[in-house]
């Protein structure tokens, strides 16, 4: 206004890159306690039951989704997670499909690992599925790739319950 | 500005929120010195500034400029693709001030609260090549 300029102060525009495990109530360090089942909940970080009489192993973890300098991104989003590299030893399982969900807010998200079925009926001592994970984050129809993968490897293993991941970022 | 006849001079600035140390006094190389308060209603432009002594009004006035400043921003980050409204704090803005935060950001709905606040709503591009740190300056 006027003619006169201003000198300059920054804004920092976020760039979703990575994926990062996070401390959360449950599950320090992003990573929740083992919880075998025989008929129970399967029980999501925030409290939410997700599936009712289960007999089986699951884990509950909890990511941040941060730029390159490792800020947690803040804004309305699109989460999708896309699954490669499956095995199972259980024929009637199968590579899931691709899921996506809406965010609004910070960076925050959660993930369970579950394997199992419907109580009575239980797994077999040796039944197990592993898989990559990959994500992305879409904004306004343009999607920007997360550098981020996570290995899991659940189920039963000569009847040990586990459900184990590993996180690797570039 | 001519030669002045006292060793102490009425100093005149135009328009509001300029305020000259009145009298201003003559040094030694016969300029004339004095201090401008500014206060937080002061917004950016020119200000004439005239000088008065026993021998009359300067024939000619000499011009001080204000510019703006930024001071903070908030919040000071925003998702790429993303509306984010911001407020801009400083002082100097003045009703019809604009902002330009570079090619990467589009600026809309810039509102002057005051001469010390201001808000926009920044969009950055879509787009990767869009991230970091950009530079936000009021016009």
């Amino acid at each position: 206004m006027n003619g006169q300029t201003s000198g300059s102060i920054g804004f920092h525009v976020q760039i979703p890159t990575k994926l990062v495990r996070i401390d959360y109530p449950g599950a320090p360090g992003g990573i929740g306690p083992l919880n075998v089942i025989a008929d129970g909940n399967v029980v999501s970080l925030g409290g939410t039951v997700l599936l009712t009489h289960q007999c089986g192993v699951y884990r509950n973890y909890a990511f941040d989704i941060e730029e390159a300098n490792g800020t947690s991104i803040n804004g309305t989003y699109a989460w999708t997670e896309s699954f490669s590299n499956y095995s199972t030893t259980v024929s009637a399982l199968g590579p899931p499909a691709p899921r996506t969900f809406n965010f609004s807010g910070s960076g925050l998200v959660s993930d369970i690992q579950f394997l199992g079925t419907t109580a009575p009926t239980c797994p077999g001592s040796n039944d197990n599925e592993s898989f990559d994970m990959s994500f992305s984050v879409t904004i306004g129809g343009v999607t920007f790739p997360i550098s981020t993968m996570v290995h899991i490897s659940h189920g039963y293993f000569t009847g040990t319950p586990r459900v184990d991941s590993t996180i690797t970022t570039p | 500005m001519a030669a002045f006849n006292d060793t102490s001079e009425s100093v005149n600035v135009s328009g509001s929120g300029v305020s000259p140390q009145n009298p201003g006094f003559v040094d030694a190389n016969g300029y004339v010195e004095t201090t401008f308060q500014l206060s937080n209603s002061t917004v950016a432009g020119n200000y004439s500034v005239s000088v008065q002594d026993s021998g009359g009004p300067s024939q000619n006035s000499l011009t001080f400029t204000v510019i703006p400043v930024i001071t903070g921003i908030s919040p000071p980050r925003g998702l790429v693709g993303n509306a984010v409204p911001v407020t801009l704090n400083g002082a100097g803005f003045a009703s019809g001030a604009t902002v330009n935060a570079g090619p990467n950001i589009s600026v809309s709905n810039i509102s002057v609260s005051s001469s010390t606040q201001m808000t926009a709503t920044f969009t950055p591009t879509n787009s990767s090549s869009a991230g970091g740190d950009q530079s936000v300056r009021s016009l």
